[in-house]
């Protein structure tokens, strides 16, 4: 068990790791009469001027490699469905470009307009980083968790956490800001051209 | 303030958490809707069901939580700082009874209020739902501290679903996880609101905010609600609990629900299940209100009483015959003449026609012999105490000879297929210990439980003493006794009159005597 991180807290990451998990999970919807809860976790890789490089930098079911090969997304989960981690996000810190500053992991609901849904509804959400041992290693040793459930309301789109560069290491910012508008609205304020 | 579905927050930010609360709830609507709060445990489990708090439970025991009835709703008057700690959440719901879907609602307005200033207002609509039966409104519960949120989900089921999804206990293997349907809850995207509890600025615009909204569209929500056998079949109702609280008997197994299009939100199966397992869909019982509302009209406000007390202990789907044995020994002629006794076959008709599947209650009036009566039903129960019951008395001999009679009841079930329960009234003076002793054990291994009650009277002997007695292969009688039959209320006797026979049920299964 890592530690368990709140909104705004920080810490350093283990220099010695090389290689990271980002696992997002939640629980389905255990209400009648209403939609999966189809959360989506996306990276976007930052310059220092806060912004993508290229669109290339985002990271998402739909672009599911970055192409230096440092950030994947091992694929959509649509309803939240079985234990453990539902949508995988791995960071090799190796392949991190040195002029990506900040690599910024958010979630947001899909088409939570039109399905009426919010972060308030979704039970039991959380990110965890896991240091993996090697590029096969999907369960990890778990270094840290930042529990989502209480933490937003009717918020669509949380930038949950940053993990960014600090000298020659990376920390670990559980920004935990929630937005309304949806994965597309990140897109414009981090600089992707949708 | 406005809350919409999804808010969350801490409750301190907008009262006092410690001073009472007020959680105003009503329906504007065509159905019959029960309000209910639903004080769970950690575990979100009804652990302790005086915390379940409606029309017929109106205060905890602590009064931590009151319910009272206004209008067309319900207001509940909550002190947090009171409850055991061992309430970790209080569930506020709205579900209807007989027909209608939440999708058919004009308007649900829940208010949360302190000092009778309204701090939050949560207003739903039936565009909010669809073919559900039930709403859970909003939750306060514990974490850290005490926040609340605007759940303002639907729920396919009624009060008695709701009951067994709190107190339940999940049934494996048979326990499926909950699917959600895809295709539900079309909705119109709430209008941008400002983001509670927001500190840092938002990078973005809300670009979502000009969406068009939603189209209902045409062919959702037409679909039954409960076409899944398996939505919620493993949720099982924990009162009583039983001895090895997860394992699987018949009698557990029953929550397979078939069909809640039903008028009465019932789906039963027609007799017992034989195993725990999900079994296919089953032809469905007409409700007791329905039956009673066609037939006995007079009886139709025994139905809910009875039918909470069911549901509590999971008896809906229980098949049994049903007997009544009343004393007819010249000392109860007060009550005959006075209506108890009338009274008494007017409050056992309902179980008989609960549980039975000819809907009938064999009878039979005892006194120095016994006489097993015609069956009584909806149709004639007006006269099973018969216009000169002076005479039969005469005939029966005065005396109360409790042996002769059961001797009778045992003949009649002793090889029954299904399990029997029998009333069995007396004023007392109750003699022949050791025989009514050896009639109780020979029988404890036939499927018939006997429910004594004592009316307005004393010396019960034996029948006090049931409780220590031994010598039988499970404990098959239960006893209490009234002052006055009339005095009590109905929930009380249904609760009283069940109190034992679901334990009973679960022996007799679990020893393979069915």
């Amino acid at each position: 068990m890592g530690v368990n991180l709140s909104k705004g807290q920080r810490v350093s990451l283990d220099k010695n790791m090389t290689m990271a998990l980002v696992g997002l999970g939640w629980d389905t919807n255990k209400y009648d009469g209403g939609y999966d809860f189809d959360l989506d976790a996306s990276a976007f890789m930052l310059g220092a001027n806060g912004k993508v490089r290229k669109d290339e930098d985002f990271i998402f079911y739909g672009n599911l490699k970055s192409s230096d090969g440092s950030v994947r997304h091992t694929g959509d989960n649509l309803t939240g469905a079985g234990d453990g981690d539902d949508e995988v996000l791995i960071i090799d810190f190796t392949k991190v470009p040195a002029d990506v500053q900040k690599i910024a992991i958010t979630v947001t609901i899909y088409d939570a307009p039109v399905r009426g849904q919010n972060f308030g509804q979704v039970s039991n959400a959380y990110v965890r980083v896991a240091r993996m041992a090697n590029e096969n290693d999907m369960s990890g040793t778990e270094v840290l968790k930042f529990d989502l459930a209480e933490e937003f309301s009717v918020e669509t789109a949380l930038v949950v956490c940053e993990i960014y560069r600090y000298g020659n290491d990376w920390k670990f910012n559980a920004v935990g800001a929630g937005y309304q508008g949806g994965l597309e609205a990140l897109c414009r304020s981090f600089g992707v051209n949708v | 303030m406005n809350i919409q579905r999804g808010f969350r927050d801490k409750l301190d930010k907008y009262i006092n958490p410690g001073m009472d609360i007020e959680v105003e709830m009503s329906v504007n609507g065509g159905a019959v809707y029960d309000f209910c709060c639903f004080g769970v445990d950690a575990a979100g489990k009804l652990s302790d069901d005086r915390y379940m708090v409606f029309y017929n439970q109106t205060q905890s025991p602590g009064r931590e939580i009151c319910y009272r009835a206004s209008g067309n709703g319900a207001n509940f008057t909550v002190n947090l700082n009171r409850l055991p700690a061992s309430v970790n959440k209080l569930v506020f719901t709205v579900s209807i009874d007989g027909n209608g879907t939440m999708g058919n609602i004009v308007s649900h307005i829940l208010n949360i209020k302190q000092n009778g200033q309204t701090v939050a207002t949560m207003p739903l609509s039936g565009q909010d739902f669809h073919t559900e039966k039930a709403i859970i409104a909003i939750e306060i519960y514990r974490k850290d501290v005490w926040r609340f949120a605007a759940v303002a989900s639907g729920f396919n089921g009624g009060l008695g679903d709701l009951l067994r999804a709190y107190g339940g206990e999940e049934i494996t293997p048979a326990a499926a996880p909950a699917q959600v349907q895809p295709g539900y809850g079309q909705q119109t995207p709430a209008p941008a609101q400002p983001v509670y509890g927001q500190q840092t600025p938002a990078p973005a615009q809300p670009v979502y905010g000009q969406q068009t909204p939603a189209q209902a569209q045409p062919g959702y929500g037409q679909q039954p609600a409960r076409e899944e056998p398996n939505r919620r079949q493993a949720i099982n109702m924990g009162v009583p609990r039983p001895a090895a609280p997860r394992q699987v008997t018949p009698q557990q197994g029953y929550g397979q629900q078939t069909g809640y299009n039903q008028p009465s939100g019932y789906g039963q199966s027609p007799q017992p299940a034989p195993s725990g397992y999900a079994q296919p869909a089953a032809p469905q019982r007409v409700s007791l209100e329905k039956k009673l509302e066609k037939d006995a009209p007079q009886l139709v406000s025994l139905a809910k009483p009875l039918k909470v007390e069911l549901e509590k202990r999971n008896l809906l789907d229980v098949v049994a015959r049903v007997a009544l044995v009343l004393d007819m020994s010249g000392s109860m002629s007060g009550r005959y003449r006075d209506g108890t006794v009338q009274e008494i076959v007017n409050k056992t008709l309902p179980l008989a026609v609960q549980f039975d599947d000819d809907g009938e209650l064999d009878f039979w009036y005892y006194g120095s012999r016994p006489k097993r009566m015609p069956s009584v039903n909806m149709k004639n129960y007006t006269s099973a105490v018969p216009r000169d019951w002076e005479k039969l008395m005469r005939s029966l001999g005065y005396g109360n000879t409790e042996p002769l009679v059961m001797k009778e009841v045992v003949a009649e079930y002793g090889k029954s297929r299904l399990p029997a329960y029998v009333l069995f009234i007396t004023d007392g003076g109750v003699g022949s210990e050791s025989q009514i002793r050896q009639i109780l054990m020979d029988a404890s291994r036939a499927p018939i439980f006997w429910q004594f009650v004592g009316v307005g009277g004393s010396s019960y002997g034996i029948l006090e003493r049931l409780d220590t007695m031994s010598g039988r292969y499970v404990d098959n009688a239960n006893f209490f006794a009234l002052d006055d039959f009339k005095k009590v209320s109905n929930s009380e006797l249904y609760s009283r009159l069940l109190n034992e026979f679901p334990q009973w049920l679960q022996e007799i299964r679990r020893k393979g005597m069915l």
